[in-house]
């Protein structure tokens, strides 16, 4: 193996180039926007899916050039499951969105152009090794969605929902910064794995400090992925935002978060770092589900619903290794299905403007679309753990996982409080499926759609069953993906390890 | 060929209920019959099985075993064998008879059809699975079209209803899963199989965990069957399902919930089995004679027989507890009440199948089902009456029906493990023919009131529905043979097993 | 030469203002101030200790110069916002703001 060379960043092009290639191809998707906005209806989307394509095909072949890190980023066997899954969910996210936003006249070509770039962030960060990659993802992957959560400039709930959104995420990239300056100040190096494996060797006297650091960065990620007690902003941004926003929001923004926890989980020092992440994981699933209940708009149920997720994902994290990363990617990928099945289903109900979002307004849906009825039934069993369907496959990954790392106490609160979401996910099958229509019943809830929307309806609900019961290549592939986490985080320090005269004076100046 | 057959009687409803999506709505007999006909082909392969079985110790047959997600070790493995063949015949039968039964559904038809397909895949499901995670896939499958059952078919308080029998078998099913994973790691072999972890005794010695473990599944199956004091969802699921709805219920939902002790507990937990046998028999007891006095109580014709079940349930239970404490030297005792625990399995179902499309057909005709009110429907409908004797007598133990034979044997097998337990639970045997007498007289006896004498006699749908399950009662209770031929492997199979104790 | 330590506090001390700003303020515009605040403190931080802890390199620096550009995107695109809402509500205190229940 060659010096390690941390003298900033020696491009290899190939590293970046996924996330170039999206972030490219939003471009032209903007110019093309402007330009001939007469064709942005279908010129856009067009381009946006194109673009998503395109970018998988390079993710694709990045990952079997089997390519060394490069310093700030990584291609790694994780790198590529991840981005993947967030491709499949951007690509999702357009063919939902097409009914929405033409249905609410947002057809404008930032907004495909915007969502690209957010997904490119998104990729950016589970790919970066380093804080300063990771925070230049983080910020990309935000900036846009503050746009983006405010694009129905006509609805008060839509504006104000950027508003909140804004200042909460820049509250929390101000504590990643904060963070990231003090991990750099105890170790001299914004090198995850460096920075961590600097303080576990004790070749610095700071540990405390690097613990606080690490705290403050895990601040800012528990924001974005909506943790307990950092959650506050979440349902108000689900509800307010359009509701396609709110799909790529609670699916792509999570998945981002935990791919970047996943990268510095495997830094944190033991002890107290395992100890935190068990009271956040154990405080998010009881909370989220327990506020879930008293929901009544829909977006809100679901938004409680995302926070209580991420506690069950965060019991991965906690778990680390191989089989709990592997179980974080095969979740992301059950819960990204299962949470657009809920949120196409929810656009097409609600109707223009939004006006149905309650759930008393699905009163005996079901009778007249059956298709929407089989659908959300499906969605909701998924999401509460049931089998033969995704999230049940999911959760169990993630509860194995759990218990094999030696938390068999919060599994059972895991299993306990998933009880307790069963409740509130009955509840919606019950009044689609077993409550007659009433007659004024508040605006009523739409049950036509295009074509397209019908269809990307049923494929999802195909997926979340097809997810489930063949688990199994999925699970071979994510587990490829977290192997690839361990390896890359062994090569780091490899590279830092083997003469200490070659070593960065990075760390060796710290400590004299 | 033969190896497969199992895959293809639980998975061809499922094929079915393909078929019968695309079938227009608009089109209702059509699916009525291609359900109907094509739910007559597991049930000829079930009967073929029950033919084809030969039995023997640990009769293992028609096995498959596939690796499903190799990955934890999860396997497709099913197979048959004692326990399994009666219950797959039974499901068979029962959903077959339900879907005739059914033909009156006007509404929702094709949803109706669908649902109990994908019910009557779960059910077998259960009973063929050979393995953890299949086992508690199928489990839960069964549970989602039940509750669309009762909750849209269902009458005026369904939704309570539903979510009550949702929840309670739901928490019971996740208190079953973290016993499957507690297994699971224990064995550290990564493997789910049944059999397997069976095999290799995880908690052998160590009586704390195989306590705890033994508990979780405990509630997980005493729920399901249901044993006193977590009953309480029975009444409320069953009186307000669709008549159809509470024939799979009572005749097989609640057998699942036996299965699970014996084909889980009892093998795999052995130890604990035996050391908290008794508390499982005193539970088994109060089920039998709370069931049975909560009954005689009753003024709601299906509310009675729903709490009957509660009571029939018990002699199961009995049987079960007693084969687990009984010592090696009584090897032919615990076999005895193995034997009488699984018949009991069997006849219950059809039995309790039979009343409760009884009570719907009264039910439809008069539109309550409140006892005070009927009487001296004997003069009226004739054959109705002949029909509601037979069922009612087989149900209280009549010599001669099967509900005698099975009850005959759990109490000759207990006897030997709890002689004050069986005793008291005889109390149970006195008050079950009370109320079931009583029934009688309120319903078929004494002068007609008016109201019903316009009252039809059954029609050809219901008499079809009915007579098989009549003709089973007095054929397993005249000439037991046949059943025991088969049960009895898996009984004798199951003593020695654990003889080790 | 100016001892880490008094750094570190200068930072510290500015990063709690910017936090009590964020948390005590209730016009949008002056939260944006505030969180500026909190990211310059961080960025103290960072050139300070870039020649302490690495010296020869410039990793601080170069962290810090990311922080000021992305903290300048962030604040155009927050501006952007609090105008649209300001047009719309001729308020732009955050109390006010609560169409949705915060």
């Amino acid at each position: 193996m060659t010096a390690p060379s941390l003298q900033i960043i020696t491009w290899n092009l190939w590293v970046s180039a996924p996330v170039c290639a999206l972030a490219a191809s939003a471009m032209v998707t903007l110019i093309a926007g402007a330009f001939w906005p007469a064709f942005a209806r279908w010129l856009t989307p067009c381009l946006a899916l194109g673009g998503i394509a395109l970018t998988a095909a390079f993710t694709i072949l990045a990952g079997m050039l089997g390519l060394p890190p490069a310093g700030m980023q990584v291609m790694d066997s994780f790198t590529v499951v991840f981005d993947l899954i967030i491709l499949i969910a951007a690509f999702i996210t357009v063919l939902v969105s097409n009914h929405y936003v033409t249905r609410e006249n947002l057809e404008r070509g930032e907004y495909y152009a915007l969502m690209m770039l957010s997904a490119s962030g998104a990729m950016l960060m589970a790919a970066s090794d380093n804080y300063v990659m990771m925070f230049l993802g983080l910020e990309l992957l935000s900036i846009p969605l503050y746009v983006l959560a405010g694009f129905s400039r006509g609805r008060s709930e839509s504006q104000e929902s950027a508003l909140k959104y804004l200042l909460l995420g820049a509250f929390a990239s101000a504590f990643f910064v904060f963070g990231a300056a003090l991990v750099f100040s105890a170790t001299g190096s914004t090198n995850i794995v460096v920075a961590g494996d600097a303080t576990e060797r004790a070749l610095v006297g700071t540990t405390p400090i690097y613990v606080i650091g690490l705290a403050m960065i895990l601040t800012a990620l528990a924001f974005k992925v909506a943790l307990v007690p950092f959650h506050m902003w979440t349902p108000d941004v689900y509800q307010g935002a359009p509701t396609s926003v709110t799909a790529f929001m609670a699916v792509v923004a999570k998945a981002a978060g935990f791919g970047a926890l996943a990268r510095v989980a495997a830094a944190g020092p033991e002890g107290s770092w395992t100890v935190l992440l068990w009271g956040l994981s154990a405080a998010t699933m009881i909370w989220g589900n327990l506020l879930a209940i008293s929901q009544n708009n829909i977006k809100r149920l679901l938004a409680y619903s995302s926070i209580a997720h991420a506690g069950y994902l965060l019991m991965g994290i906690l778990a680390g290794g191989r089989a709990g990363i592997s179980a974080v990617l095969f979740y992301l990928l059950a819960y990204a299905a299962m949470t657009f099945g809920a949120f196409a289903a929810v656009i097409i109900l609600a109707g223009r403007g939004d006006g149905a979002e309650d759930i008393e307004d699905y009163r005996g849906i079901a009778r007249r679309s059956p298709l929407l009825g089989w659908t959300m039934a499906i969605f909701m069993f998924s999401l509460a753990g049931l089998p033969p369907f995704a999230g049940f496959f999911g959760k169990l990954y993630l509860f194995s996982a759990a218990v094999e790392a030696g938390y068999p106490g919060l599994t059972v609160l895991a299993v306990l409080t998933s009880v307790m979401g069963v409740f509130y996910y009955l509840r919606v099958t019950v009044v689609m499926w077993m409550q007659e229509p009433e007659a004024e019943s508040g605006p009523a809830a739409q049950t036509s759609a295009p074509l397209l929307s019908r269809l990307v309806l049923s494929a999802l609900a195909v997926a979340v069953l097809a997810l489930g019961i063949f688990s199994s290549p999925v699970l071979r592939w994510t587990n490829s993906g977290s192997a690839g986490l361990e390896r890359s985080a062994e090569a780091a320090i490899q590279m830092t390890l083997p003469e200490p005269t070659n070593a960065p004076a990075a760390l060796s100046g710290g400590s004299r | 060929m033969d190896r497969w057959v199992l895959t293809v009687i639980t998975f061809l409803p499922l094929g079915l209920l393909a078929a019968v999506l695309f079938v227009p709505g608009r089109r209702p007999n059509v699916i009525r019959w291609l359900s109907i006909a094509g739910s007559l082909v597991p049930l000829a392969l079930s009967a073929w099985l029950w033919l084809d079985y030969s039995g023997g110790a640990h009769g293992l047959q028609y096995a498959v075993n596939r690796p499903w997600i190799p990955l934890i070790g999860v396997n497709y493995h099913v197979g048959a064998d004692g326990l399994s063949v009666p219950m797959i015949f039974l499901t068979t039968l029962l959903t077959t008879i339900s879907l005739i039964y059914s033909l009156n559904i006007k509404e929702r038809v094709k949803e109706f059809y669908c649902l109990f397909l994908l019910l009557e895949t779960g059910m077998l499901g259960v009973f063929v699975a050979l393995d953890y995670f299949l086992f508690y896939v199928f489990w839960e499958v069964s549970l989602v079209p039940m509750y669309f059952l009762i909750g849209i078919w269902g009458g005026p308080r369904r939704e309570y209803a539903a979510i009550k029998f949702f929840l309670y078998t739901l928490v019971g099913s996740v208190a079953m899963l973290l016993a499957i994973l507690a297994m699971y790691f224990a064995t550290g072999a990564r493997t789910f199989d049944i059999i397997a972890i069976a095999g290799a005794q995880p908690f052998a010695g160590q009586m704390a965990l195989q306590g705890l473990v033994f508990w979780a599944l405990f509630l997980g199956f005493a729920i399901k069957v249901p044993v006193w004091p977590f009953h309480t969802w029975l009444p409320d699921a069953h009186v307000e399902a669709p008549t159809a709805g509470s024939v799979i219920l009572a005749g097989v939902l609640l057998k699942m919930g036996c299965y699970g002790f014996l084909r889980i507990v009892l093998p795999t937990l052995p130890e604990a089995a035996q050391q908290y046998a008794v508390w499982v028999a005193v539970l088994a007891l109060i089920s039998i004679v709370y069931g049975a006095f909560v009954a005689m109580a009753q003024m709601d014709f299906k509310k009675l027989i729903a709490y009957s079940s509660v009571n029939h349930m018990g002699y199961v239970m009995l049987g079960i507890a007693a084969a687990c404490s009984l010592g090696p030297a009584n090897l032919s005792d615990r076999a005895t009440a193995l034997n009488g625990a699984m018949l009991q399995m069997f006849s219950h179902g059809v039995i309790t199948g039979a009343l409760f499309l009884l009570v719907g057909v009264v039910y439809e005709r008069a539109h309550t089902r409140d006892l005070r009110e009927f009487g001296g429907l004997g003069a009226v409908m004739a054959k109705y009456s002949v029909l509601l004797w037979m069922s009612c007598f087989a149900s209280l133990g009549l010599p001669g029906m099967s509900g005698f034979v099975a009850e005959f044997f759990v109490f000759r097998g207990a006897f030997p493990a709890y002689l004050l337990i069986t005793c008291l639970s005889m109390i149970g045997l006195v008050v079950t023919a009370a109320y079931l007498l009583w029934t009688i007289q309120r319903v078929l006896l004494g002068p007609v009131n008016p109201k019903w004498a316009g009252l039809k006699d059954m029609d050809w749908r219901e008499i079809v529905s009915v007579v098989p399950l009549i003709a089973l009662m007095i054929l397993f209770g005249v000439y037991p043979a046949p059943i025991f031929r088969i049960l009895n492997g898996y009984a004798t199979g199951l003593a020695s097993y654990f003889v080790g104790g | 030469m100016i001892p880490a330590s008094w750094c570190v506090a200068l930072s510290a001390v500015l990063f709690s203002i910017g936090l009590f700003g964020v948390l005590a303020r209730r016009n949008a515009v002056a939260i944006l101030m505030s969180i500026e605040l909190m990211l310059n403190a961080a960025n103290i931080n960072f050139v300070a200790f870039s020649r302490s802890v690495s010296p020869g390199e410039l990793t601080g620096q170069i962290f810090a110069i990311f922080v000021m550009a992305i903290a300048a995107g962030e604040a155009a695109v927050g501006l952007a916002i609090v105008i649209a809402l300001y047009r719309r509500r001729s308020n732009i205190t955050v109390d006010e703001v609560n169409v949705l229940k915060w």
